[in-house]
């Protein structure tokens, strides 16, 4: 399933405030995003800011950047 | 004395020999992991029993899963042979015209004539590499096929394999013969060791390998390497030589114990014709048409010289440039330019820029590299885990790899850049009216009760945040509401259309299905409205790992979602329609995902217009929470800053790397006005 589709699942069941952005992802990190899309679908948890901040090494809310 | 034609000829030489060098290294680097991924599909994919392989359908089934790796790994290869290796002697050549002073100035440099024959033989060579892939897809899925044919053991398939690829540096099991493989592959290139290298490659060839594995990819793919580094430079040095009136030539390079009989000749002087050492053309062509050799090549001498593997290269010169004993003579001693490369197009840039924006933007002066002339330098690039940014406060781009080799982290540095691009160069437009004013187009426009340049240059809002994209919101508008309002007739017209076709097909037999479904997708494709042609669709399918096959819904999908404008999006809702047989259907932007896959740079370029309406890539909380232009349509929404800059580096980032041609159409295609927008604005980079 395409990382997007996972994503559409992820934002339907949280809200499309919880909706990451996935642009410049290489291919093994939207792996690792689909993954943890999917646990967090299935324990039904959102992906914390701290797991995204972690995940790519910045803040992606950070309001000086742009992704 | 020196010698400014032999320093000159011998500098373009010596800058064929490290490319070649270069690219081996390449070469053999894609090659292994070729081997390695095709040996582990056949692994994966052929049932055996007992070792032995058992299954037709597999072995039939796997041929496109072969062409798709050679696809992803090989073709990016050629393509950065052709485009950086012939790039960078396309420079030497024009150095070597520029530091003879002689010439007349209109011939010194690369003009528009040289330009399209770079670009021809840019093509033809990349078809030349493109061909082996081609061909070797054939010998690889043939081998699978016949092995599994006569069930023979999957071993001896694997080895078949990894002949077929490496030849005799394929990957063993036997760890003698790898250390063999990897002491050639590491010392090929140092002279100090080539007997050894020589007795090791005998060694692989008798002792490891009964026969040598003559038919392998490495053979063929380094045999156009090699050849075509070189013919390219005769060939562009030959149609300068002929526009700029010279007719005479010296033959240059060094002799070794390989050399041709006739390059040794050639060199030492024993076939001059006059005591200066200079032939005539048709001297050298009554030469060559008189003898024959092991390895000469048909064609035009002064362009295959040698034949295969030659090393030689003529250099053109004008009879009055020597003396008769063969000196130079005063005028052209005296003509020597100095030979330090010009400014770089980029101007004054960091070490990591001097190394990256070659490969983003070409070597070639365009708007994109006029624009990059006048923005500050960049600072040290910061790395991140994953993902990338630019920050427009201090300027810093940050990515998650530096391997610009892959065209996944090009394609990201190029659309940062684009970011950079266009806040630098609103900084400089707010720090001088008179210039905004000729640089925007329309500057003075009415809009929302200010002027467009007054909300381009507003710096209440963030003065570090000035984007001279923002000149596009109307058109960014105009395009979003088109597409919008395009979707309530495109998502069913998809469906009607593939409908028909299953009506069509239903009860055929297997090959009037394909015959009707090959002429369904190629009509679309012919059609006078649809952006592309057939070549370029096969092109963006490959790059996204999508073998273009006129029966498969991947292929359907993606020719249809194009002309009728409908990009896969996260937020597509799920609305009812009546169909053309009058049944009604649920039908959403979203069932695209998995069916009809677009470059994502190129989803979120539409995205970016769309507000995703359709596309993907940044999210709508992303987009929301910039500040706004002036630009807003009820029903659409605001124009954001996000909007306009995100827009603006995926079109620095499609029009600049793989496939610019064709992404350039497709984004007119889909998004025309901004793109147009986008276009007026890099051509005004020539008011900078």
């Amino acid at each position: 399933m395409q990382l997007e589709e996972i994503l559409s699942m992820y934002i339907d069941k949280f809200g499309e405030e919880y909706d990451i952005d996935t642009v410049l992802l290489s291919d093994e990190a939207k792996e690792q995003l689909s993954n943890m899309l999917k646990t967090s679908i299935q324990t039904n948890k959102i992906i914390s800011l701290k797991e995204l901040n972690d995940f790519l090494g910045y803040d992606p809310n950070d309001p000086e950047i742009l992704i | 004395m020196s010698d400014i034609v032999k320093d000159l000829t011998n500098y373009r030489i010596k800058g064929i020999e490290r490319a070649e060098i270069e690219y081996y290294k390449q070469l053999t680097q894609t090659l292994d992991r070729i081997e390695a991924q095709i040996v582990s599909l056949a692994d994966q994919q052929l049932p055996r029993q007992a070792g032995k392989l058992i299954e037709l359908q597999s072995a039939v089934a796997i041929r496109p899963k072969i062409k798709a790796i050679l696809d992803k790994e090989y073709l990016p290869f050629a393509d950065r042979v052709v485009r950086k290796g012939f790039g960078e002697q396309a420079k030497r050549v024009e150095r070597q015209f520029k530091t003879i002073g002689l010439i007349p100035p209109e011939f010194q440099e690369l003009t528009k004539g040289d330009l399209a024959l770079v670009q021809n033989l840019k093509q033809q060579y990349y078809t030349q590499f493109k061909d082996v892939s081609n061909n070797f897809t054939r010998i690889l899925s043939d081998k699978v096929y016949q092995n599994t044919l006569v069930g023979t053991e999957f071993t001896v398939l694997e080895k078949e394999l990894r002949e077929s690829i490496n030849g005799i540096y394929a990957t063993s099991s036997d760890p003698a013969v790898n250390r063999l493989v990897d002491y050639v592959k590491n010392n090929r290139d140092n002279p100090a060791l080539a007997s050894r290298v020589d007795s090791a490659v005998k060694i692989l060839q008798s002792k490891y390998a009964s026969t040598r594995v003559g038919e392998n990819m490495k053979r063929y793919a380094g045999q156009i390497l090699n050849d075509s580094l070189r013919d390219f430079d005769a060939t562009l040095n030959f149609n300068k030589s002929k526009d700029a009136g010279l007719t005479y030539v010296k033959y240059y390079g060094d002799v070794i114990p390989t050399t041709r009989d006739i390059c040794r000749r050639m060199v030492s002087g024993s076939l001059d014709k006059r005591a200066n050492g200079l032939f005539t053309i048709e001297e050298i062509q009554d030469i060559w048409s008189s003898r024959s050799w092991s390895g000469k090549k048909g064609g035009n001498p002064l362009i295959v010289r040698g034949g295969y593997n030659c090393r030689h290269q003529f250099s053109y010169v004008n009879p009055d440039w020597y003396e008769e004993d063969g000196d130079e003579t005063e005028s052209l001693i005296e003509s020597k330019q100095d030979t330090k490369p010009a400014q770089s197009i980029f101007g004054d840039t960091s070490s990591e820029e001097k190394k990256y924006l070659p490969l983003a933007f070409g070597t070639v002066a365009t708007n994109f590299t006029r624009m990059i002339n006048k923005v500050p330098k960049l600072p040290p690039i910061q790395k991140v885990k994953n993902g990338a940014y630019f920050r427009p406060s201090t300027n810093e781009i940050a990515m998650d790899s530096l391997d610009m080799e892959n065209l996944a982290t090009l394609r990201t540095f190029t659309h940062e850049f684009g970011h950079k691009i266009d806040h630098n160069i609103a900084t400089i437009l707010s720090a001088d009216r008179k210039l905004a004013e000729k640089f925007i187009p329309n500057a003075n426009k009415k809009i929302l009760g200010t002027k467009l340049i007054d909300d381009v240059l507003d710096t209440s809002k963030n003065s570090k945040g000035l984007q001279i994209s923002n000149i596009a919101q109307q058109e960014i508008m105009s395009d979003r509401k088109l597409l919008k309002d395009n979707l309530k007739i495109g998502l069913p017209s998809i469906e009607n259309e593939k409908r028909s076709i299953i009506n069509k097909i239903t009860g055929k037999s297997i090959s009037e299905k394909i015959s009707i479904q090959t002429k369904f997708v190629e009509d679309t494709i012919n059609a006078k409205n649809f952006p592309l042609n057939i070549n370029e669709v096969k092109a963006l399918l490959s790059d996204v790992g999508i073998t273009y096959d006129p029966t498969a819904l991947t292929t359907v999908n993606y020719v249809l979602q194009i002309k009728y404008k409908v990009i896969a999006s996260q937020y597509g809702k799920f609305k009812k329609y009546t169909l053309a047989n009058g049944v009604s259907e649920n039908l959403s932007t979203r069932q695209y995902f998995n069916n009809g896959s677009f470059l994502r740079k190129f989803a979120d370029y539409v995205g970016a217009v769309s507000d995703n309406t359709i596309g993907y890539g940044h999210t709508r909380t992303y987009y929301k929470r910039a500040f706004r232009t002036k630009t807003f349509a009820r029903g659409y929404g605001d124009v954001t800053y996000h909007h306009s800059t995100e827009a603006f580096a995926q079109y620095t980032a499609l029009s600049n790397t793989k496939n610019k041609e064709a992404y350039i159409k497709l984004m007119n295609y889909f998004a025309p006005n901004t793109t147009k927008t986008f276009d007026q604005i890099m051509e005004r980079s020539k008011l900078l």
